[in-house]
């Protein structure tokens, strides 16, 4: 692989990590799609690459998260069950389909987010108090004014239930699955939206990290992609988070909305064999 | 200890709340700090010492080997899977925790958690050895 290469791998993770933070989405919808489509590296290395991408930002993003009391860990607990058990069957159709039928369902998920951050419905409110069959209710200290903020989550059969589309789409795309985490979390559970996202960034970690396994075992795994990848995104992160106040979040998510209908565009049609970057 | 409030480290009050949270966050903390290093400090000093890289990573079975012979390829090997213990590591440090403070309901799920992580494994190997 030629140096040029690499910084070109390096500069993907960096540009889609810092600009997937701004509007607080991980880096991964982005990097996956744009090393295939703009840097022509095979689909399942960049998948598995995406994979412990996901791992290292969890890790990273979730430690601070922790120390500050907003994960819900029981929460993540119960709804991990069913989305590690999904990220397995994920997985194994990396392994086993065909890389254009990858790429087609690829597109299909990509477009399908840029559908739902153009539509982004409003947050809903938590519910502070009622019935918690499974012991569920939390707390954490508001960020913005003193106090502590009580959520009870509802719904939590259908959360679990639905959160399997979240670890079978982490499991096959090589990405965190916040995307339908979150929305699950805060629409339908009725979770505070920043305890939905430091629940699922928490959670994403442990969903990748049973993917990239399978992926290490089928010999997915190319160092000169993931390293890379993930120094890019290291540092592209850092940069998103500190840049994200500064530019207006409106044109920035339009901006990505944009990007993710030509990256879903490029996939189908590379997965038809329409058109190809080789 | 395990009675008193004060100590309670979690985001919540409720009694299932055992998992020691803010030993979680500075495990993570510590874990993609060491593995993030030794990924790109091995692929760094593999570049200048061959001009090239090593695309797959060292079979477990040959890891120790190639760590004792300096081959900085081993040390991102390594780095990777430092990485991808962490959130085993860190389901052990919930069951440790839960079972200190007798909270079963939380040491059942993060077990159950654990036991799907580590058939993860078997699954690995088995690929490994079909594909």
């Amino acid at each position: 692989m030629s140096t040029l290469l690499l910084i070109g791998i390096a500069l993907t993770g960096f540009f889609a990590a810092g600009l997937g933070t701004m509007v607080g989405m991980g880096g991964g919808t982005f990097v996956v799609p744009i090393l295939v489509v703009a840097l022509g590296i095979d689909i399942r290395a960049a998948i598995a690459a995406g994979a412990i991408c996901v791992v290292l930002t969890s890790l990273k993003g979730s430690s601070t998260y922790l120390q500050e009391g907003m994960v819900n860990m029981k929460l993540a607990m119960v709804l991990e069950v069913t989305t590690i058990t999904a990220a397995v069957a994920g997985a194994m159709v990396v392994i086993f389909a065909p890389v254009n039928a990858l790429k087609i369902i690829f597109g299909l998920v990509l477009a399908m987010t840029a559908v739902a951050m153009f539509a982004s419905p409003k947050r809903r409110r938590s519910v502070k108090s009622g019935p918690d069959p499974f012991g569920l209710e939390a707390s954490y200290d508001r960020p913005t004014r003193p106090g502590q903020k009580n959520y009870v989550p509802q719904k939590v059969r259908s959360g679990v239930g639905l959160n399997s589309l979240a670890g079978l789409t982490a499991g096959m795309m090589g990405i965190g699955g916040g995307a339908v985490q979150v929305p699950i979390m805060n629409q339908l559970m009725r979770v505070p939206m920043r305890a939905a996202v430091a629940t699922s960034t928490f959670m994403v970690g442990m969903t990748a990290v049973v993917s990239a396994l399978i992926y290490t075992g089928a010999g997915l795994v190319d160092v000169a992609v993931t390293v890379p990848a993930m120094a890019g995104i290291m540092v592209g992160s850092k940069m998103g988070s500190k840049m994200g106040t500064r530019v207006p979040a409106t044109y920035l998510k339009t901006l990505l909305v944009g990007v993710l209908v030509v990256l879903a565009l490029m996939m189908m049609a590379d997965g038809f064999g329409w058109w190809s970057m080789r | 200890m395990d009675d008193d409030p004060q100590r309670v480290e979690s985001s919540s009050d409720h009694p299932i709340a055992a998992y020691n949270a803010g030993a979680v966050g500075w495990l993570y903390r510590g874990i993609s700090l060491v593995g993030i290093v030794m990924a790109v400090g091995g692929v760094l000093v593999e570049v200048s010492l061959h001009g090239e890289m090593r695309s797959g990573l060292w079979p477990i079975s040959q890891l120790f080997g190639a760590l004792m012979q300096g081959e900085p390829s081993a040390w991102t090997t390594l780095g990777i899977w430092i990485l991808l213990a962490g959130p085993g590591l860190a389901l052990v440090a919930m069951f440790i925790s839960g079972i200190r403070r007798r909270s079963w309901p939380a040491v059942i799920l993060a077990a159950l958690v654990l036991v799907i992580i580590i058939l993860a494994i078997p699954v690995m190997t088995w690929i490994e050895g079909g594909v």
